[in-house]
């Protein structure tokens, strides 16, 4: 451990300004609502939002940065004669609520003109409540001293292996502090908190030119300071470092069509990218057309469409324990709640919101509304997606021992998808050679494509409700102007027959 | 009305004249936006912001700590500089940690434009009026997204070193899809000036590639000739020059590095008829004159007949390698040639012509090898014209392969990449380019 400049346990004497209290933000948000219906508005929503971050930057053996970041403003949506308007500001005055609510009106008013299709919102009920993150250790009430450690040691623990050349290793910790109200009666208090350590360890060989990098198997999580402390950082920075090094003698993968097992570190991705986004309403209805894309799951696949083998059920669910996209309401101030997306094979439901709920019939939003910041709009946003463990609790040992020719991956790494979700191509972290039921060699420069309905109806597999871990993202982008949107997806080990692997080396 | 430079700098003042760290500096950012985004041939949400955000870092010595706050009355300042003062006493000495700047000359102020700052919510509903109009005249279903910023930044330092700039951008894209779903067009343009965006232009490019992409046919992944519109090129441009970074290619982990040590500057990498380079004052895109450090943007050749001659550095890095420190980049510049879009299809025996590319990752730092998939319309060229539309393609190629193999260039002109790249932030200038042995990897049935 290095020297550090101050005593262990030290920690700021000023902590970050809170949001103000309840009656307050209360009188402030019904100001808005108020301002919102004089201007003409039939529905309205404020949301008065402080974000929270700390980001702490580490790279061998020395800090980088520590930052804290504080954000906080208020936004106002309304609903004038059936269009939609919005404006908000990060001046937090009762003078500057009633500016930005008419100005949002004003905005609703000049799209009159050009919107054919007057918002229907699903019903919704009142809420008088609050909601936080379970977390056991909040990381903004922690000190820096032992997170700075803990860092120092990554790098140490890292650096120490053999050919192990630069390693670059961080802590990220997200507070969203958000405060709901709408003209349907509801005011909604949340605070949502995520934590994120990670590192990357690269081993260059200078004679040969080459280098290889492999990342932490962490990932973001809806949980406090405490999955810093129970994840095993120390020794997975030493296996991280051994691996990178590895590489540089690894067994360049064979191309061709191959038994496909995905560690949940890397099949959390090919969820998100794959199940995740062509289950989005907005999408398949055409309104991310400009950006994001649409979706081959075409609303008139509806409850018919064969989506993947018949043990393949997949949820959504904005309730589910440590998830990132989870909280109490979403930003339409919908309850949130847990529903099947894929079941027994068969596309069955979408993500929804409370305006597209009623374009495919249903009475009830699902509640995915979602913006990232108090100046944007909320919109559809992914709930946490993730495929159900098997029947039989498989551990991972089971399924190797099942697998004659295969590449075992785990870790995510390069990732990409068309534009309806289609055609993808995933990498990862670690790549392993399967023969005979055994883990035979660590291979490299590996990659596989497929299609998402040909990939899931390929499952033959599924390890148990034992080998099911949660991965997941910080920045999962979507919109015009783009938005960001924490989403967590949980997933046992997977095997997929004949899947096409790809050599990526050059 | 975004703020003055009198406000900015009122605000700075104030957070430094509460800093009791050896060295303070703080930096202002913030501005008006307002947008319109339509779907389904109708509006659907549209917003307006109004935001500011002040960082302050404190630094004694070699330690440092950074707060961000949006809150600027006194006790909210204050309650900031003294997080950033406690965050610099607990944090480590960084080796690394540079003073900050003495004051520095910057240019003259050119990135800002009225007509863009002053756009109202009407003028946004009135410019996507002709699109929704003329895509229910041709029987398609149009997406798309306008946007009008006027932004500040500003920094000062308890060296004495002020800086302000003003910046605007008026952003204009759509998507057209045939009805039946099997044809998709697309158009994106971003100026500072809000004079030369022209929305029924870009609609009527959209629309008339929708239906011409209508009811494509599967060719063979493999080997093509491709002709890259100015989107697809800047891509390839942007993730090329992501990766020109001094301190990764001398340490022996980027593409740019030496085999045995050192870097590729003085190497051919490219082309011979390839040029790249940034410039603050270049007409097409004009840039704010300092960046997010205060360091004045200044013009950088990277590349030069194909001859790498410069890479990014660090302040520290450009110290320890007794270099220069680079700004920015602002934006990046290629320069064309003087070929028409139709004289590289003329000249073109087989091959494809790409409107965009999308979904772009990395796959191998060590070659730059990517990923991503063609998008919104790309078509067959034989024997010198384009004769159908065909299916989207995977392709995994690397831009210094296809940087390496251009035969012929338009001249460059103002370019949004499919990835977004080229708006605010990074402007970007580029030509559409014929490129052979483009490798094109698996098929995709995406519209």
């Amino acid at each position: 451990m290095l020297a550090l400049g101050a005593a262990a346990g030290a920690r700021p004497a000023t902590v970050l300004l809170a949001s103000p209290p309840a009656d307050e933000l209360r009188d402030l948000a019904d100001a808005a609502l108020a301002s919102a219906r004089k201007a003409g508005a039939s529905y309205a929503d404020v949301r008065i939002n402080r974000y929270r971050n700390q980001f702490i930057f580490t790279r061998d053996r020395r800090i980088q940065n520590i930052v804290n970041t504080e954000d906080y403003g208020f936004g106002v949506r309304v609903i004038v004669d059936g269009t939609w308007g919005f404006a908000s500001s990060s001046l937090v005055t009762k003078d500057e609520i009633a500016r930005i609510a008419a100005q949002a009106a004003g905005i609703a008013r000049a799209n009159r003109a050009v919107n054919a299709e007057p918002v229907v919102l699903a019903p919704v009920q009142a809420y008088n409540t609050s909601w936080d993150t379970p977390v056991k250790k909040n990381p903004f009430d922690m000190p820096l001293q032992p997170k700075v450690d803990l860092l120092m040691q990554i790098n140490e623990a890292a650096l120490k292996v053999p050919g192990a050349s630069f390693v670059n290793a961080f802590m990220q910790f997200v507070n969203e502090q958000k405060y709901f109200a709408s003209t349907e009666g509801s005011h909604i208090q949340q605070s949502l908190i995520r934590a994120y350590p990670s590192f990357s360890v690269t081993a260059v060989d200078r004679t040969s030119g080459k280098f290889y990098s492999r990342r932490a198997l962490t990932t973001p999580m809806g949980m406090g300071y405490e999955y810093v402390e129970s994840y095993p950082l120390l020794q997975e920075a030493t296996v991280a470092a051994e691996e990178a090094v590895a590489m540089h003698k690894a067994k360049p993968v064979a191309a061709g069509q191959k038994t496909l097992i995905l560690h949940p570190s890397n099949l959390w991705l090919t969820i998100h990218e794959s199940v995740g986004h062509p289950t989005e309403l907005d999408r398949a209805l055409g309104y991310e057309a400009n950006y994001a894309g649409t979706s081959f799951l075409t609303t008139d696949k509806l409850g018919k469409f064969e989506f993947g083998a018949k043990m393949v059920n997949i949820v959504a669910d904005k309730t589910q324990d440590r998830a990132l996209a989870t909280c109490g309401y979403d930003d339409d101030g919908v309850k949130t709640t847990r529903w099947h997306l894929i079941k027994d094979g068969t596309f069955v439901d979408y993500q929804t919101t409370r305006d597209q709920a009623h374009l495919i019939g249903q009475k009830a939003s699902h509640g995915c509304s979602y913006a990232d910041s108090w100046g944007s709009i909320p919109f559809q946003r992914m709930p946490n997606v993730s495929l159900e463990p098997g029947a039989k609790d498989l551990s991972e040992q089971d399924i190797l021992a099942a697998t004659d020719d295969g590449v075992y991956i785990k870790g995510d790494a390069s990732y990409s998808i068309d534009h309806q979700r289609y055609n993808f191509q995933f990498s990862g972290q670690t790549f392993w050679e399967v023969k005979g039921g055994k883990i035979t060699t660590q291979l490299r420069d590996v990659a596989y494509q497929s299609n998402t309905p040909e990939f899931w109806k390929s499952c033959d597999m599924l390890g148990g409700r034992s080998t099911y871990e949660l991965g997941g993202a910080f920045s999962d982008g979507k919109g015009q102007p783009g938005q960001s949107n924490s989403v967590s997806h949980g997933c046992p080990v997977a095997r997929f027959a004949r899947v096409n692997i790809l050599n990526t080396g050059r | 009305m975004i703020w003055t430079q009198e406000q900015a700098k009122a605000l700075i003042d104030r957070a430094l004249s509460f800093s009791k760290a050896e060295a303070t500096v703080a930096s202002l950012n913030g501005g008006d936006r307002g947008n319109l985004r339509f779907a389904r041939n109708t509006a659907t949400t549209s917003g307006a912001s109004s935001g500011y955000n002040l960082a302050v870092t404190a630094n004694f010595g070699k330690r440092s700590g950074t707060v961000t706050t949006a809150e600027f009355d006194d006790a909210s300042l204050q309650r900031a500089v003294r997080n950033a003062e406690e965050i610099a006493r607990l944090s480590p000495e960084n080796p690394e940690a540079m003073p900050v700047l003495d004051p520095q000359t910057y240019g003259p102020s050119r990135a800002y434009f009225d007509d863009t700052a002053n756009a109202t919510p009407e003028w946004r509903a009135k410019s996507v009026a002709p699109a929704i109009e003329m895509s229910k005249q041709k029987g398609v279903v149009s997406a798309g997204f306008v946007e009008t910023a006027a932004s500040i930044q500003a920094i000062g330092n308890s060296k004495g070193l002020f800086a302000f700039d003003r910046s605007t951008t008026a952003d204009y894209n759509l998507t057209a899809r045939t009805p039946d779903g099997s044809g998709s067009g697309w158009a994106s343009k971003s100026f500072n000036e809000l004079r030369l965006l022209d929305p029924p232009k870009l609609a009527a490019t959209a629309i008339e590639k929708a239906a011409l992409s209508a009811k494509p046919a599967a060719i063979e992944p493999g080997k093509y000739t491709v002709v890259l519109e100015p989107a697809a090129m800047a891509d390839l441009l942007a993730f090329l020059i992501f990766s020109a970074n001094a301190r990764p290619a001398d340490e022996g982990r980027s593409f740019f590095s030496k085999k045995g040590g050192g870097n590729r500057v003085g190497e051919q990498v490219l082309g011979e008829k390839v040029r790249i380079y940034s410039d603050p004052a270049h007409p097409l895109a004009p840039s704010v004159a300092f960046d997010g450090q205060g360091l004045p943007v200044k013009r950088n050749v990277w590349v030069e007949n194909g001859v790498l001659k410069d890479l990014f550095y660090s302040r520290f890095w450009a110290q320890k390698q007794g270099k220069e420190p680079t700004a920015g980049p602002v934006n990046m510049i290629m320069d064309g040639g003087g070929a028409t879009l139709d004289e590289l299809i003329a000249g073109t025996e087989r091959g494809v012509l790409v409107t965009r590319f999308w979904y772009i990752r990395p796959l191998d730092p060590q070659t730059l090898l990517l990923t991503g998939l063609t998008r919104d319309g790309l078509f067959l060229i034989e024997k010198g014209k384009v004769t159908r539309a065909v299916k989207n393609m995977r392709w995994n190629e690397s831009p210094v392969m296809a940087l390496n193999n251009i035969d012929a260039m338009t001249p460059a002109e103002r370019v949004v990449s499919g990835e977004g790249i080229g708006g605010s932030g990074l402007a970007i200038v580029c030509p559409a380019a014929r490129v052979r042995e483009f490798t094109f990897s698996s098929a995709s049935d995406a519209v």
